[in-house]
């Protein structure tokens, strides 16, 4: 049942808003208020949903933007951005919030071949942006949730991470210069197109508001909203157009010749961590990313992954033998080039004692593997094996620091998989990748789980409490940044961060006409539903890390 | 594996699986999706069989972090013949192990209808 905390917009509120976009792109339909009030991931509460909004209006210019966001301010409603969704994050958290649906802001406004970067509305996805850039010899960054989601968003407002960071990099780190409709309705330029130069530098000349904008998240428009931006994009040196026919595990794409694809595997995790060093640091891959076979399988073939659950030498192969494992995919513009970076993966694996299987070679396969990889198209069977999955991040760090997190993370997993909390995959199932070629990685924990089943949905709070304690202690900060309650513990020992947000938020936004939930509005944790040990050990961590006025706690862990 | 790897087996091995894998779409009719759709309905029988059978295979897989025997594989792996046999072999495995699955008459060329309607596999 959606809880009734949405407050209705008044007949004069409405008509405000229909005189600035037109009344056939304003409604307040139950049914189409209702069909914001769910979005695939994230939305673990089947019973509660996401809460309705009061209204839905879809501007179709800046303009338009601006008169809609100043009708809200007037009437004291608030606004809540939606470019192409996906998760929970992208609805109102509280009453009296309209959606604004950017759907109509669908544009590629400029693709610029010779300094590299597109230039967006919200409503372009990834897809889009990749298709018509890889025509000019160019390549988008795609986000893990996939190509249908906006490359604008992520970029001004929410994470950013995917299979091509170590090429292409966070999304936060490929903005350049944006437009920015502030709550107060006034639009802000920033970077080079602030000084009217042009979108090719997001960061001036003079000061840059880049940091204001993202953090280390995001605002997800609790300052406002991106109308353009500006974003970096790569060298694509494959064809102008790859030809696909079918979807997902029918698909099947032309693979360019100077394409390979390799799945690798290590002794160890030593030899693992200290080989994904090297292959970054020698700039080989376009993709990279550690994924568990367990992962693979259970998404691919989620029957028989129930199966091989409870089998035992095929288990120990799947989580022993061939559990220190990375995939990539690697372009050269030249033969020579491929050939160069061949030999340079071949040595690493001599001096690691690695494997490496070359896919390439098995042409269905890789034929079927190629966009679901360089599009990122796979994402949605990962929803395959329950319906459901959900994620524990940490802050993005060196890999050694992520890969202890997947350790630790798998060992929660098998402990709630023991408990039939969420589903076998054999828990060893992270979503890791490489930035910029560098030693600095990614690691999310995804579990599995069924939302029909009781058992699961009670384990979901358990869990995301275990993880944050986990991060707490571990001095990492835990997905804190969209959860209110986990907000309010993890600030005072970040520096007071949220402070920091709040005098932003009240500076930009005198009327508070943003939806600031997923932003900096704290709430209280209720710890006393948390199990015993867990609430014990949360209270210790809070006494240990949280700061003082003069600074940071004197402790051995820091 | 890293001695397979070592002495190209695992390139040659995975070039060969892709030819079997063609060969077997073409003979069925069906999608590499449909091919992994039935692995996916692969029956508890067959796999605990395979774990069974990789339980009991320790020593033939020591065998196979041989230097020296993977060097001989991989020289075999070259001779034309050995290539073709095992590429046939590998389809009609393939092939086999589909059309127990689901009683599609490999060789039709059609597609596959999917399961029976209670479900289950039919065995022929």
């Amino acid at each position: 049942m959606i809880p009734d905390v949405e407050r209705e917009i008044t007949d004069e509120a409405y008509r405000e808003l229909e005189g600035a976009v037109g009344s056939e792109n304003v409604s307040r339909e139950p049914a189409v208020l209702d069909c914001y009030s769910w979005q695939p991931f994230a939305n673990y509460n089947p019973e509660r949903w996401v809460i309705r909004p009061v209204a839905v209006v879809m501007p179709g210019s800046t303009e338009e933007v601006q008169a809609v966001v100043r009708a809200l301010g007037r009437h004291g409603l608030k606004f809540k951005a939606f470019s192409t969704g996906w998760g929970a994050y992208s609805s109102p958290t509280s009453g009296g919030v309209v959606q604004v649906d950017l759907r109509r802001m669908d544009r590629i406004i400029e693709i610029d071949e010779k300094n590299m970067y597109a230039v967006l509305e919200p409503y372009v996805c990834g897809a889009q942006l990749q298709a018509e850039a890889m025509k000019v010899g160019l390549n988008t960054h795609i986000i893990g949730a996939g190509p249908s989601c906006s490359p604008l968003a992520s970029a001004t407002s929410a994470w950013g991470v995917g299979w091509d960071c170590c090429y292409m990099s966070y999304s936060g780190r490929n903005l350049l210069g944006a437009e920015w409709v502030l709550p107060d309705g006034e639009v802000l330029r920033l970077g080079t197109l602030g000084s009217g130069s042009g979108w090719f530098c997001g960061d001036g000349p003079g000061p840059s508001l880049r940091g204001i904008v993202r953090g280390s998240t995001g605002a997800l428009s609790g300052l406002g909203i991106f109308t353009k931006a500006a974003i970096k994009l790569f060298n694509w040196p494959g064809p102008p157009q790859v030809k696909t026919e079918g979807l997902l595990l029918d698909a099947q794409s032309e693979v360019p010749e100077n394409l390979r694809f390799f799945m690798c595997f290590w002794p160890d995790r030593a030899s693992q961590d200290e080989a994904i060093y090297k292959i970054n640091e020698s700039e080989l891959c376009y993709i990279f990313s550690r994924t568990g076979l367990g992962a693979t399988i259970s998404i691919a073939t989620p029957h028989l992954m129930k199966i091989l659950t409870r089998t035992t030498a095929l288990r120990n192969v799947i989580t022993r033998d061939l559990k220190n494992g990375c995939t990539m995919i690697m372009v050269a513009d030249s033969a020579g080039e491929m050939a160069y970076k061949e030999g340079v993966l071949a040595e690493i694996a001599r001096r690691y004692g690695g494997a490496i299987i070359n896919l390439t070679a098995a042409k269905p396969l890789i034929r079927m593997f190629l966009m679901n990889f360089l599009r990122a198209t796979a994402v949605p069977v990962v929803f395959r094996m329950g319906g459901q999955m959900f994620t524990a991040l940490d802050r993005n760090d060196t890999w050694d620091t992520q890969m202890d997190w997947a350790t630790m993370g798998e060992k929660i997993k098998q402990k709630w998989i023991d408990r039939g909390g969420i589903l076998d995959d054999m828990a060893d199932n992270p979503y890791m990748v490489t930035y910029e070629d560098n030693t600095w990685g990614h690691c999310e924990e995804i579990f599995q789980y069924d939302p029909r089943n009781p058992e699961h949905l009670a384990a979901l709070e358990p869990i995301f409490v275990e993880f944050s304690l986990e991060a707490v202690e571990r001095c990492m900060e835990p997905l804190s940044s969209t959860d209110a309650r986990l907000r309010k513990i993890i600030s005072p020992m970040m520096g007071n961060y949220t402070g920091w947000q709040k005098k932003i938020s009240a500076a930009l936004d005198e009327k508070r006409a943003a939806d600031t939930g997923m932003y900096c509005d704290e709430v209280d944790f209720d710890l006393e539903k948390v199990d015993p040990d867990i609430r014990n050990r949360f209270e210790k961590a809070i006494e240990k890390f949280t700061w003082t006025e003069d600074g940071p706690p004197e402790s051995e862990a820091r | 594996m890293a001695s397979a790897y070592r002495h190209d087996v695992l390139d040659k091995y995975m070039s060969l699986s892709g030819d079997a894998i063609e060969g077997a779409v073409q003979t069925t009719g069906l999608s590499i999706g449909d091919l992994v759709n039935r692995m996916d309905e692969a029956d508890e029988r067959t796999v605990m069989k395979i774990d069974a059978l990789l339980a009991r295979s320790g020593p033939v897989l020591r065998l196979a972090a041989n230097d020296r025997l993977m060097a001989a594989v991989s020289r075999i792996l070259d001779v034309k013949a050995v290539r073709r046999a095992m590429v046939a072999a590998m389809r009609k495995s393939i092939v086999k192990a589909v059309s127990k699955e689901d009683g599609h008459a490999a060789g039709s060329g059609a597609k596959c209808a999917g399961p029976a309607p209670d479900g289950k596999g039919v065995e022929r």
